[in-house]
């Protein structure tokens, strides 16, 4: 990335792979990348937040240091036992992504009709998911995708009911940078049992890692307000997984 | 400095060089940072220039200033501490801290790079969430810049 043809090369993708957040703030980019990534998050609020939260962090662990709160561990030799399952895996994810190139159904809607619009079939439902913030170190839920092609109906709870409408976007992260969108659907509805509820096709979600933003949504513009996100694995089938005999 | 960015901003959005109001903010943060880039220059080559921090005593930060950083520092405490395993703190700590290259760190402590990304991003999710619980805006960044220069 050195010359003027930088500035359309930035992109979600190339943040995250080349971790340019942080290595903005450690004053590692060269100039061309440096000119490229600031003329991207000038016009990307989202890359700009997500800029500010690192520089928090950064900023939190130097005044901690400066402080002799925190204190570097000693070094040790960690189990390298799952590195290698675990790169394969993201392997399979980041190609899964360049495999949905081909214009296809939505990924998600409010409805199971909407969702099959498009289709010559519809597809028949598949399992329910109830998704809530949780307080442990791992995913909020994890969904396992059907052996074959069907929708997976997730019903979402807000962590406040104070919007009369919510905006459910969907995020692929590949690594450290803004998450990708990849699909949204807006003007959704509060059921009566409080959870807002949205039908995603398995034939468009791959296995990996997901985050699901759900803000409020006034129905005028773009701009509304977060509320809450949520960070979801989806899994493989368990047929697909199993080994042939 | 974030008056002299400011400054420059408005210039250049009354000038039409801006182009959408809505990138203000982007645009203030760039132009602040690299007001400090220039800064920390100067201040690297001109070592005259430096002064010994001790003999400053009536210029340190401004309370509000000082007040945000301790509240950034109490959260990212927290956010540290719910971390679960001493290995997850040396890996926030080794990446924001030290800068030390993702590969490496990966390579070091033998991590996987979902599980690192997924740290990572668990973190700073974290922090975010903390954040905005807390009230915090985009305005209380600037406090950050005072913070690293």
């Amino acid at each position: 990335m050195n010359n003027r043809s930088d500035h359309s090369a930035m992109n979600r993708q190339v943040i995250a792979e080349q971790q340019v957040l942080m290595r903005y703030l450690a004053g590692q980019l060269s100039d061309a990348e440096r000119e490229a990534f600031e003329a991207h998050y000038v016009g990307h609020p989202q890359v700009l937040r997500e800029l500010e939260v690192a520089a928090k962090l950064k900023l939190g662990l130097i005044l901690l240091r400066d402080s002799g709160e925190l204190v570097a561990p000693s070094r040790r030799h960690w189990q390298r036992g799952l590195a290698a399952a675990a790169l394969l895996f993201v392997i399979v994810a980041v190609a899964s992504w360049f495999a949905t190139r081909t214009p296809a159904p939505p990924l998600l809607a409010a409805s199971i009709s909407a969702l099959g619009e498009s289709r010559q079939t519809p597809l028949l439902p598949a399992d329910t998911y109830t998704i809530e913030r949780t307080r442990s170190r791992g995913f909020d839920a994890s969904v396992e995708l059907p052996a074959t092609s069907r929708t997976i109906c997730l019903r979402v709870l807000p962590e406040s009911l104070s919007a009369t409408a919510y905006r459910l976007q969907l995020n692929a992260i590949a690594a450290d940078a803004a998450p990708r969108e990849i699909a949204s659907v807006r003007l959704l509805r509060v059921d009566a049992d409080g959870l807002v509820t949205v039908y995603a096709s398995s034939e468009r979600l791959q296995p990996g890692t997901y985050e699901l933003i759900l803000s409020g949504d006034s129905g005028r513009g773009a701009a509304t307000q977060a509320v809450t996100s949520f960070l979801i694995l989806i899994e493989p089938a368990r047929a697909a997984v199993s080994s042939p005999k | 400095m974030l008056n002299e960015a400011i400054v420059i901003a408005l210039e250049h959005m009354r000038s039409g060089r801006l182009g959408e109001s809505e990138r203000i903010a982007g645009y203030v943060f760039k132009i602040t940072m690299n007001l400090l880039r220039n800064h920390q220059r100067n201040m690297n080559n001109r070592m005259d220039l430096r002064t010994a921090t001790d003999s400053l005593p009536s210029l340190g930060h401004p309370d509000e200033v000082d007040l945000d950083q301790q509240r950034i520092k109490q959260l990212v405490r927290v956010v540290i501490e719910s971390l679960g395993t001493a290995r997850d703190r040396e890996i926030v700590r080794r990446y924001y801290l030290d800068e030390e290259q993702k590969e490496r760190i990966c390579a070091t402590l033998g991590v996987s790079a979902l599980s690192f990304d997924k740290l990572i991003f668990r973190a700073r999710q974290r922090l975010k969430a903390l954040l905005e619980s807390r009230g915090f805006s985009r305005g209380d960044f600037f406090c950050i810049l005072a913070g690293m220069a």
